[in-house]
């Protein structure tokens, strides 16, 4: 092993003999090396991250683990893949253990990593030449829900037969290629074993191979940019630094351990759900998607499949592109930029709230597309119509905020403005996923959960 | 190639003169893109060949005629299919996937209509559909007669826009 020396520069600028020795060490262990020897006091601050990066790297690990032990029990053929997952549900010994804390990593890792990207959205953290680390973490957490996705049929349940049928479906909607595409990754028209080995393979090897190269630049990049963000200093300000070790390293153990200790207590309660064999010739009632797609299918319930791709396609656009449109730099580090920011963003959460479920509420009950516009072309009245509709609205609420004084005499800017609506677009988005998840019920119609 | 004559040739009078080294460089180049190229189809055509056949069967004998009363709907689950006689005595066989998103749906007498259970598209009893999620009525199979036989051609799914008279079968 190489043995770094301390620079004649560092020996005057670090008087204390542990510091210099914990320098060395950062300097030459290898898992140490994601971190600079020193970082900033600031950046420590567990309530400006919240640690979620660290939490989803956590979960990764987990996840890799726990799945390569799946591996050895699980059995990808359509007559064996659910006695598989039966057998260790019941026969092997800690199979259930294992396979629910690889469940619920998975269902976490969703959510750490949304609660991550709004993080950084919501600081402004993209900024200052992160713009391509954002693109990057985009990526990831695509396909952190594209292995949540190929992993959700390998049980071969009812759940996943029909929720891998339902949103491959929605696949061949997209115009010119969808068809083609879908057949390509089912292996033919239907869900079957052709499916079923594709999902295998993507799910164990393709996805986690793409996702350790894609994460380790994710990492490499944040140490490129210089750390992460931080508020820009006045002048005469001066950044208090402190060692990695023990400081941040300290931290991230302490928060390793809680995240494994609950899920595997979590886990130990609760254990991953198995329904009836997959039937590919009866559909459950009400058939589901997993919990976090509810809300894109509550969407469906009111538009064309079309309608709905072509949202989360501007979604996704506009999410690529903010920080080249976004670069008013003085903001970055602070949550929501400034009170104009706090008070757009709180307008807008405030707005899908309660928007959402009154829109939801019509549809049902009285708003009549199809009715309304009699000879029409559905593709119009259900698809174009409600798709420019929302559109409008997110435009409408951009323009509000930047026409009128949204905090004292203040006008929104773009950055603020932005904020404003993409508060609304996340909380509209919550409210859809709730409504999916406990207010549909056989037939998809209206329930009451309780 | 020593130094000195590989700045000599890169720094020749001619700057239209490719040198050797440019040129094989840049055909090294084209080569690794034409190779990339040739194993991305590779692999495409490895992984799609697989099922591009259909997923329906043959024909199917469902009854005689005079079994199914005018006004019933029967499920056959085997065929994938509905057989709808509808209150003129004309056949139809309604495919049971939702044109939706290919659940399969359900067919519920009390209201005389057929649900899918995923995003709650309904059909009358023609297949024709009622509300927003969907944009076309279900797909249906050929039916014809032989020796007052009701037949299936479930080798064929057609689909279509709207329901119309012509999709009807009757015993002539």
């Amino acid at each position: 092993m190489q043995n770094t020396k301390l620079t004649w520069i560092q020996k005057i600028l670090v008087k204390d003999k542990k510091e210099r020795k914990n320098i060395v060490t950062v300097a030459n262990n290898l898992v140490m090396h994601l971190h600079p020897a020193r970082v900033p006091a600031a950046a420590l601050d567990f309530k400006y991250t919240w640690g979620l990066g660290g939490i989803s790297t956590v979960l990764v690990v987990l996840l890799g683990l726990t799945g390569l032990l799946l591996m050895f029990r699980y059995d990808a053929r359509v007559d064996y893949a659910y006695l598989s997952i039966q057998a260790l549900e019941t026969q092997i010994q800690f199979g259930s253990l294992i396979r629910a804390v690889h469940h619920w990593s998975a269902n976490l890792l969703v959510i750490t990593t949304a609660l991550h990207l709004l993080r950084v959205f919501f600081t402004g953290s993209y900024k200052q030449g992160r713009s391509t680390n954002w693109i990057i973490g985009l990526v990831l957490f695509f396909l952190a829900l594209i292995s949540n996705f190929t992993g959700y049929l390998l049980p071969w349940d009812q759940l996943a037969y029909w929720a891998i049928t339902v949103s491959t479906n929605l696949m061949s909607y997209i115009p010119v290629i969808g068809f083609e595409m879908r057949n390509f990754f089912l292996g033919g028209p239907q869900v079957g074993q052709n499916a079923l080995s594709n999902f295998y393979a993507l799910h164990v090897v393709f996805v986690p191979f793409l996702l350790i190269i894609i994460l380790s630049y994710h990492f490499w990049k944040v140490r490129k940019n210089g750390g992460i963000s931080q508020p820009i200093q006045k002048e005469n300000q001066r950044v208090s630094y402190v060692q990695t070790l023990p400081n941040l390293v300290r931290v991230e153990y302490a928060a390793a351990l809680v995240v494994i200790v609950v899920i595997v207590l979590w886990s130990m309660i609760k254990p991953a759900p198995l329904g009836p064999i997959a039937n590919p010739f009866n559909s459950p009632n009400p058939a589901k998607a997993a919990w976090y797609f509810l809300g894109l299918q509550e969407l469906l319930l009111h538009m064309q499949p079309l309608a709905v791709l072509g949202l989360v396609a501007v979604l996704g656009g506009v999410l690529v592109l903010t920080p080249f449109f976004d670069k008013e730099e003085e903001d970055i580090g602070l949550y929501f930029r400034s009170p104009v920011g706090k008070r757009a963003a709180m307008w807008g959460a405030l707005l899908g709230l309660n928007l959402t479920p009154i829109i939801v509420l019509l549809d049902e009950y009285w708003i009549d597309l199809l009715a309304w516009m009699p000879g029409v072309p559905a593709s119009i009245s259900t698809g174009w119509v409600p798709f420019l509709t929302t559109l409008m609205v997110m435009a409408v609420i951009y323009a509000v905020f930047r026409s009128t004084r949204v905090y004292q005499t203040k006008k929104a800017n773009h950055s603020e403005a932005v904020l404003g609506v993409f508060a609304f677009i996340v909380v509209a988005l919550l409210v859809l996923t709730a409504i999916g998840i406990f207010f549909r019920g056989p037939n998809m119609a209206f329930v009451l959960p309780f | 190639m020593n130094k000195k004559s590989q700045t000599k040739s890169n720094t020749g009078d001619e700057p239209d003169n490719i040198s050797r080294r440019n040129f094989l460089q840049g055909s090294l180049k084209a080569l690794t893109a034409l190779a990339a190229i040739e194993l991305g189809a590779a692999g495409l055509l490895f992984l799609r060949a697989r099922s591009l056949d259909g997923e329906y069967g043959g024909i199917m004998t469902v009854g005689k005629v005079e079994d199914f009363t005018p006004g019933s709907v029967v499920e056959y689950e085997d065929g994938n299919f509905f057989l709808v006689r509808v209150e003129d005595g004309g056949f139809m066989a309604v495919y049971r996937r939702c044109p939706h998103l290919g659940c399969t749906v359900q067919w519920v007498a009390k209201k005389q209509k057929f649900f899918c259970p995923c995003h709650a598209a309904s059909f009358d009893p023609y297949g024709e559909f009622e509300n927003q999620p969907v944009a076309r009525a279900l797909d249906t199979f050929k039916v014809f007669f032989e020796d007052d036989m009701v037949k299936v051609d479930t080798s064929q799914m057609r689909t279509r826009e709207h329901h119309s008279a012509q999709d009807i079968s009757y015993q002539s």
